[in-house]
């Protein structure tokens, strides 16, 4: 599946399985990592909306609760979908790039 | 793999489904104390939770598909989208006898405060039936949501329709040409349009606002009504 099927929730949805790459996370640690990537800090609303439709996908799973916070990690399914995503920014990034350098 | 109850209960939650709730909401509540929450904060929750409810209908939807939109299995989707276009009719007749019939004050008056009491009636007996019919006051509001949605799109439909296919006679429309002469604007073409376009704007929010709190008032009503009558049984 790709991320774009997420509609607006997509752009959040990265973010977090970006965030989840390097290890499980529960919902503030994922606040703070993807505001340390990407600048912005997303709203309580919208990280829980994408981490919603990415359980329901089957990309990311939750572990047992540590007191009420609950971490979450990737599944085999949600490494494959950050991997083609990511490839396709690079083609993309790459493309762009391209262009720049034959001005 | 339960989760202890919060201590503190953010009550803007019940804005979200109650599935959602179950599921996410004691971890929800953690990460909300854990972080300082700004207007921006809020809007995003309050926005959030919109889309899950919106989600949360399309999903039962899917799920009853056999038995599709007039299923009384969903009520709110029936009976709102029924009396939106009820409402949708009743803004198609106000739309062309504004702008079509040359009133006077009294006309005028009549005719506003005649769409005006249909919009609190019909938003709020949908938001009644659809309560009676689920013993929910939320459901209610999200009928009375619903039928106003739906009744402010064909009102604006039909409002660029008639505009656009009579403009020559909107023209002459009385109340038209003084609004015109006030506005100090040269083209009344494009004053009658930008007209159109603002009172669109205005009809879907009065017709959002009104079709939750009137759906919400009706359905305390509904509610009421369920609870007497499973008492009396």
């Amino acid at each position: 599946m790709t991320l774009s099927e997420l509609g607006k929730f997509s752009e959040p949805g990265l973010f977090i399985l970006v965030s989840l790459a390097n290890g499980p996370k529960h919902g503030y640690a994922m606040m703070e990592d993807i505001e340390s990537l990407t600048g912005v800090k997303p709203g309580p609303g919208t990280l829980y909306g994408a981490l919603a439709r990415l359980e329901e996908r089957g990309l990311i799973e939750a572990l047992p609760s540590e007191e009420r916070r609950r971490p979450y990690r990737l599944t085999p399914a949600g490494l494959v979908a950050l991997r083609e995503q990511l490839s396709s920014l690079e083609l993309f990034v790459n493309a762009g790039l391209q262009r720049l350098a034959s001005q | 793999m339960k989760l202890k109850k919060p201590g503190r209960k953010i009550k803007i939650l019940w804005l979200y489904p109650r599935a959602w709730r179950e599921r996410y909401e004691i971890e929800f509540v953690a990460l909300l104390e854990q972080c300082p929450l700004s207007w921006l904060d809020l809007f995003d929750i309050v926005g959030s939770a919109f889309d899950e409810r919106i989600r949360s209908l399309a999903l039962k939807e899917k799920f009853q598909m056999p038995n599709s939109l007039t299923s009384s299995n969903n009520p709110i989707l029936r009976q709102g989208l029924l009396f939106g276009v009820i409402f949708g009719v009743f803004m198609l007749v106000y739309n062309l006898v504004k702008n079509l019939v040359n009133l006077n004050d009294t006309g005028e008056f009549i005719v506003n405060t005649a769409v005006e009491m249909t919009a609190l009636l019909l938003l709020g007996l949908v938001g009644m039936r659809v309560a009676w019919q689920t013993g929910r006051i939320s459901q209610g509001a999200l009928a009375g949501l619903v039928a106003g949605f739906t009744g402010a799109i064909i009102g604006t439909i039909t409002l660029f329709i008639i505009t656009f296919f009579s403009i020559a006679r909107v023209r002459q429309n009385t109340f038209m040409l003084q609004d015109f002469a006030r506005s100090g604007m040269t083209d009344m073409n494009q004053f009658i349009y930008e007209d159109a376009a603002g009172g669109s704007i205005f009809l879907f929010v009065f017709a959002l606002i009104l079709g939750a709190a009137l759906g919400a008032i009706g359905g305390l009503i509904g509610k009421a009504r369920t609870q007497s009558v499973s008492s009396q049984s």
